[in-house]
């Protein structure tokens, strides 16, 4: 995915947070430092979650990403640390004014740390176009789940797939000290252009509109046949119950990847809630927190 | 490009050759199981999955070719390194874990088939060293690398490689759904244009969204009897 290039009076948010694992009394608890926040993009404060982990949920003041804006956000987990990241609502993306908006997020998550990332679905209204990338850096024996859901546009207004691009790059790269670069284990490069290319192709959704994605990984000895085993039991249920299409697969290495189609995002949030709670409890052996919005 | 070397080509893309290809439908089976692919849609279906799915294999087969002719003249000091990389970056974008086995177990059996045909000291060292290095290597990667070795202009190499893959996919409908020879041979013929669009496109770090596809071959293994191994 190339980049879109100099920004045009868009916004240029910024957030850097890094998590760290401490104590509060007699337990272990992970403490969030803001070291970087530009608008739109803002934390207000962690929430500590029953288990230790921090719970940030990530703020857009400008409401949803304009034209021309390009967002950083970089987050790193240093050893032992849990964090649970989501928004506040939906992120939209606006019509297309003063160019192509960009969000580039990185993770980096440190020996024995855990990152959820959980945000609410992506809504590219019509005219608009955008590019995401996000860089999911593992240290040994570090967790991810990680899910993204992408509605085909303002439904309620009649939109479907009006957005001029959108396109994401994903990538999940594990680190180690024994290699000289990190191994990619999952990497996903899409540019959507549905007046290009008709995404109701059998070849792309085929008959559904909202797409959805779910990553788990654990660096080290997880036995993953198992995990997908169980989860395409799930994927199966899901079906049969919702009319939605799940599918589970391992990965190269170190982790599984869910992906969902479906014809409506709720149901497809659901599902990705029931299988990030199932792969917690094979993974982990613990109870998935949904994330709250308001506290 | 010789002409013996130009039939070896050929030859390594022969649907007949025995390293397996016929026994892999991609998630074609499970699509046609569940009612979503018909023969009458056929064509459309491979249009849109070449345009997808098509410059990655095109790409593999293009940086394969680079290293096969590199190899060819003697090889650089990062030329296991290289190769080692490009098949773990197929196999990290391959997400649905049946296809990506399917690309693995026919790619190393045409290496070790290419090999033992050529019968060279550095091909059999970067046999060695890549059984060494683990992981595993990728259909389009080795066919590259096959047309690198042997001399074969870089895009016809893709356009042979992709015409490969696409009479392969034909020929798992064909076993599949009812589709006629004369049919199946048109949906082809009909499909050269865009294979050689595709495999001239070859550049950079191709986008793909095939997503009804790669989630019928993660369904795969759930079907309660299958013709294919993927």
């Amino acid at each position: 995915m190339n980049d879109p290039g100099a920004v045009v009076g868009g916004m240029q948010g910024a957030l850097r947070l890094r998590f760290r694992s401490g104590v509060q009394g007699v337990r272990r608890v992970t403490v969030v430092d803001t070291l970087v926040q530009n608008p739109p993009l803002r934390v207000v404060r962690p929430f500590v979650l029953p288990d230790g982990a921090a719970l940030v949920h990530l703020h857009n003041l400008s409401g949803g990403i304009l034209g021309g804006d390009r967002l950083n956000m970089a987050v790193e987990l240093l050893p032992g640390a849990r964090a649970q990241l989501t928004t506040t609502g939906a992120s939209r993306i606006y019509g297309r004014r003063q160019g192509i908006a960009w969000q580039e997020n990185t993770f980096a998550v440190g020996a024995g740390g855990l990152l959820e990332y959980l945000p609410d679905p992506v809504i590219p209204y019509a005219g608009s176009a955008y590019r995401q990338r996000t860089q999911f850096v593992l240290g040994p024996d570090a967790g991810l789940f990680a899910w993204e859901v992408v509605a085909p546009g303002r439904e309620a207004h009649g939109e479907c797939f009006g957005y001029e691009s959108f396109g994401w790059e994903w990538e999940v790269l594990v680190a180690s000290e024994a290699a000289l670069r990190p191994l990619p284990i999952a990497v996903e490069r899409v540019l959507l252009t549905p007046a290009r290319r008709p995404l109701l192709s059998l070849a792309r959704l085929g008959p559904y509109r909202y797409m959805a994605t779910l990553l788990v990984c654990r660096v080290g000895g997880v036995q993953w046949d198992r995990v997908e085993r169980a989860l395409l039991a799930l994927a199966e249920q899901r079906g049969l119950a919702e009319g939605g299409w799940w599918g589970v697969s391992t990965l190269s290495a170190h982790g599984v990847v869910v992906k969902g189609l479906g014809q409506n995002g709720r149901r497809l949030l659901d599902g990705l809630s029931q299988f990030w709670g199932l792969a917690k409890e094979l993974l982990y052996a613990e109870k998935a927190i949904l994330p709250r919005k308001i506290y | 490009m010789s002409i013996p070397n130009w039939l070896r080509l050929v030859h390594l893309a022969d649907s007949a050759l025995p390293i397996g290809g016929t026994a892999h439908s991609y998630g074609l089976e499970t699509l046609v199981d569940a009612g979503l692919l018909v023969p009458g849609q056929l064509y459309e279906f491979l249009d849109g999955y070449l345009v997808e799915a098509g410059p990655l294999e095109a790409l593999c087969c293009w940086r394969g070719h680079a290293l096969g002719r590199a190899l060819r003249e003697g090889g650089t000091a990062t030329w296991v390194d290289e190769w080692v990389a490009l098949n773990q970056e197929c196999s990290a974008v391959k997400l649905a874990r049946e296809s990506r086995q399917a690309s693995l177990s026919l790619g190393g059996r045409l290496l070790h088939l290419f090999c033992a045909l050529e019968e060279n000291t550095s091909l059999s060292g970067l046999l060695e060293r890549t059984e060494a290095m683990g992981g595993g290597v990728h259909q389009s990667c080795v066919f590259g690398l096959a047309g690198g070795w042997l001399g074969g202009e870089p895009s016809m190499v893709a356009a042979v490689c992709l015409r490969q893959w696409v009479a392969g996919l034909v020929a798992a409908c064909q076993k599949l759904a009812p589709l006629g020879q004369v049919q199946a041979a048109a949906i082809q013929w009909q499909l050269y244009p865009r294979i050689e669009e595709v495999a001239l496109a070859a550049e950079g770090r191709p986008a793909m969204f095939v997503p009804l596809v790669e989630i019928a071959s993660m369904r795969h293994p759930a079907l309660p009897v299958r013709l294919f191994i993927s």
